[in-house]
């Protein structure tokens, strides 16, 4: 129980010097608490920003009018820090670290961590051009609490180390940090650490006389020395404290002296003094207005009357802490004294009053063990919450990074091209010539490429059209043929000998007739597909078409081949067959020639087809763009080869020059 | 005893029809129709018919080199090609691969029992269209060696050369072609001459008439 106290104790002092160490971000530290005197300091100060002023003035100004904001309202700091930078990077950054360290502390207040971590790099920025170690202690040390609340104890500690380390001859500055390192330290677990820093902070503080933080430094030593019941160090600390509280009567001081004091006695059984003790200290409490430590000595109260032996008054003490606990439902006092009460009333017989406080009682300890589930909760979820400003912080420092390396290389860029400019302008003929060469070469390219997607776009067409072509000579010749020649066959089967004579000679004419339509359809489905294309090789369907062509024209029309014919494609062959039929048909309808030779050759290098005649000839300019021409322009260019054609009066000469692997 | 006939044809219409044909002369009797070769090669095993009607445009598979097949696993089977294929090189590829007879698909009834008749007894029979394919393809042959070859004009500019004791290089640089180009020129033209050497070749072309 006695622990309890101390632990309480512990509690309040943790708190008071954490809401210290905040407030020293602010450069200067104001404990003044008569808000309307500050008001009016801001406001005659405004009216002097009004006048015509120098900048660095106006600084100054503005910097005042933050701090005096710093009790009042944290938007308000900001806003007028906001205005301090503004004004300071006019002027050369003139306590521009400290706008920005003000403006860092600002965002911590208001949980934006990154904000805040971006301030306090700024800050730190302007101290690299203008060095001030002690307002860099502020921005170490303002980062090291903002690691505190990031949870991160290494980089916390590290920071605290760093703001020492610029202010570690100044007591006066160093002190503090000294003791926020000292509570990081036994919260932590480090309690050897944390004391060996709680012990510099005394000491420093008591050096340069900083009260509040000797003060806290002490009152924390003391209740460190009574649990660890080392009584004589207790009395040294506290003779420290009394004497704190009795030089300038900082209420605080009083407050912790008394409360201490009163734990003590307590320990030591001695419950009168205890008891005066702890009246006197709720006494300063009910001064200063502290709810919580008006309940917390009252509670104190109500145990030693019971402990002397006064239960009658200790019970009504409670019903004077229960009437405090209406206004000011603290769970975790309520959790400490119901039960206690509920056991005085007990054995004062009141047993209806005790079922009910006891009642009370059972209903916080519920609900005490709720909020102590959601409290883990919601502090796993501040974990959670960290962790993702944390991961936020370190995607906005990498992308710093990655812009400061940007800006680096476009530096170097920059540097270069200063360098080249002048070899630049020496080249810049050559370049000129180069370029121009380049463009023929693009324009080569581009010819090249175009003719190239010529080709495609033959291939496809070629192959397409020669697809069709195929299609439909098989639909002509096996389809149409075969129901032609199953009719005839029908028509035959028929016995002839029962019929007269006249249908006799009619089936006969109809035979006729079908034996010529199937010749017809034959002819034009050959004529479409060559089946000896299709079955043999290109050799074979020349000679094939020749002999054809021959036999049906009074044209002589030789044949001849020489070499081993090298693996055409069916689209190859076929476009070269399409050839030899297209001129052909040409020179039967318009050479008017006796003779023709068509000779295709294969060598080593390439294959090469010949057709002569020995016709009229024609005018190759006028009649190149002929539609015949052109199909035949257009298939030699899909085989990837050469035409060329004379033409004179004593006949022409087609000759067409495909290279090997085309 | 009547003729047995098996009738391989991809078009069933056509089957039906030959078979109805041959169904009304009663010396022949179809013992078999298929549309699918492997159906057929399947049945051969098993009972072969005198004589084989055999389309050349099959499904999956090639009436000439089933031709050959046949022929030479059994070579006692007749075979009669049946086809709507009019040209020279068919013809003479399915009777080279031991086809007995050539027809058309659009025969008259007569020709094809005369032509089942025929091989029956082991005869060729060609019909009378057929020969002239035949006989026409072999008019539109080159001529004879002795007669006068067909030059183009190019290898006749070659011969000159040739003639004039030029070398295969300065030819080439005259023509603007390459070395290869002339000497591939040159072999032609001792081909077609049918000469062995340059010397037969000047001889033959003096002969000719071509140079002088």
């Amino acid at each position: 129980m006695k622990g309890l106290y101390f632990y309480s104790m512990l509690q309040t002092n943790l708190k008071k010097p954490h809401l210290f160490s905040k407030l020293l971000v602010f450069v200067l530290l104001l404990f003044n608490t008569n808000l309307s005197a500050q008001k009016k300091q801001i406001d005659s100060l405004k009216q002097l920003l009004l006048l015509e002023i120098s900048d660095s003035a106006k600084v100054d100004n503005l910097m005042s009018i933050s701090r005096l904001y710093q009790s009042i309202n944290i938007d308000s700091v900001l806003k007028y820090s906001k205005k301090t930078a503004v004004f300071s990077e006019s002027t050369n950054g003139y306590r521009l670290a400290e706008a920005y360290n003000n403006m860092g502390a600002c965002h911590f207040y208001q949980a934006n961590l990154d904000s805040a971590n971006y301030y306090y790099q700024g800050a730190l920025d302007a101290l690299d051009k203008n060095n001030d170690s002690i307002i860099k202690s502020f921005v170490y040390c303002n980062m090291a609490l903002m690691y505190g609340n990031l949870l991160d104890k290494e980089k916390e500690i590290a920071y605290y180390l760093k703001a020492i380390s610029q202010v570690e001859s100044n007591d006066k500055e160093v002190c503090t940090i000294y003791y926020n390192l000292s509570r990081t330290y036994m919260n932590s677990g480090f309690e050897e650490k944390g004391l060996e820093y709680l012990i510099k902070a005394y000491e420093s503080s008591k050096k340069s006389k900083t009260e509040i933080v000797f003060d806290y430094a002490t009152s924390n030593l003391a209740s460190y020395a009574l649990d660890n019941s080392d009584i004589e160090m207790f009395h040294e600390y506290m003779q420290r404290v009394d004497s704190l509280c009795a030089l300038d009567g900082n209420p605080s001081s009083c407050y912790s002296l008394n409360y201490l004091n009163g734990s003590y006695h307590a320990e030591q059984r001695q419950f009168e003094n205890a008891l005066e003790n702890y009246r006197k200290a709720n006494t300063i409490a009910k001064e200063m207005s502290f709810v919580e430590d008006i309940m917390e000595t009252t509670a104190m109260i109500a145990r030693m009357e019971y402990a002397l032996g006064k239960k009658r008054k200790a019970v009504k003490t409670f019903a004077v802490f229960d009437s405090l606990y209406q206004f000011h439902p603290d769970p975790t006092l309520g959790m400490k004294n119901f039960n206690l009460w509920a056991e005085y009333e007990a054995s004062l017989g009141n047993y209806n009053t005790a079922y009910n406080v006891r009642l009370k009682w059972e209903a916080l300890k519920d609900s005490v063990l709720a909020k102590e589930k959601r409290e883990i909760l919601i502090d796993s979820e501040k974990k959670y919450e960290t962790e993702k400003k944390e991961r936020a912080i370190a995607e906005q420092q990498v992308t710093i990074k990655e812009q400061e390396l940007d800006l680096a290389q476009k530096q170097r860029q920059i540097a270069i091209w200063v360098g080249l400019g002048g070899i630049l302008a020496l080249l810049l003929g050559a370049s000129f010539w180069t370029n121009k060469e380049r463009q023929k070469r693009k324009e080569q390219e581009i010819v090249s490429l175009k003719s190239r997607q010529e080709v495609v776009r033959l291939e496809a067409l070629v192959s397409g059209e020669e697809k069709e072509r195929v299609r439909l000579a098989q639909d002509l010749h096996d389809g149409i043929n075969g129901d032609l020649s199953v009719i005839k066959f029908k028509i035959d089967g028929v016995d002839k000998r029962k019929l007269p004579k006249v249908t006799h000679e009619g089936l006969d004419q109809a035979l006729k007739m079908l034996d010529n339509a199937i010749d017809q359809v034959r002819r034009i489905s050959h004529n479409l597909a060559p089946p000896s294309l299709q079955n043999f090789n290109l050799t074979e369907a020349i000679k094939q078409y020749a002999s054809k062509m021959q036999s049906t024209h009074s044209v002589q029309i030789d044949f001849e081949t020489f070499g081993d014919m090298p693996h055409f494609s069916s689209d190859q062959a076929t476009a070269l067959y399409r050839i030899v039929q297209e001129l052909l048909n040409n020179i039967i309808k318009h050479a008017e020639a006796k003779e023709t030779l068509i000779q295709l050759n294969h060598t080593e290098e390439h294959t090469e087809l010949v057709i002569e005649d020995d016709g009229k000839g024609f005018d190759t300019k006028i009649s190149k763009n002929g539609i015949g021409l052109q199909n035949i322009a257009s298939r030699v260019a899909f085989l990837k080869g050469n035409l060329n054609i004379e033409s004179s009066g004593e006949g022409s000469t087609f000759t067409i020059t495909l290279p090997k692997n085309s | 005893m009547a003729i047995s006939v098996g009738i391989l044809d991809d078009h069933e219409m056509i089957l039906e029809g030959l078979a109805t044909m041959l169904s009304q002369t009663e010396e022949i009797e179809v013992t078999g129709c298929w549309t699918h070769h492997a159906n057929c090669l399947e049945a051969l095993e098993k009972q072969r018919p005198n004589v084989l009607l055999l389309d050349i445009n099959l499904k999956n598979a090639n009436g000439i080199e089933l031709c050959a097949e046949l022929s030479n696993t059994y070579p006692d089977l007749q075979i009669v090609a049946v086809s709507n294929y009019n040209e020279s090189s068919f013809i003479k590829n399915m009777l080279r691969n031991g086809a007995k007879s050539y027809l058309l698909k659009n025969t008259s009834k007569e020709e094809l029992i005369t032509a089942i008749r025929k091989v029956h007894s082991g005869e060729r029979y060609l019909p009378r269209t057929v020969e002239n394919i035949l006989l026409e393809d072999s008019l539109g042959t080159p001529k004879p060696k002795t007669s006068i070859p067909k030059l183009t004009r190019r290898e006749k500019e070659v011969l000159q050369f040739i003639s004039e004791e030029y070398t295969n290089g300065e030819i080439a640089d005259k023509l603007f072609v390459s070395i290869k180009t002339v000497e591939s020129h040159r072999t032609n033209l001792l081909s077609k001459f049918g000469v062995k050497n340059t010397a037969g070749l000047i001889k033959s072309a003096m002969n000719a008439g071509l140079i002088s």
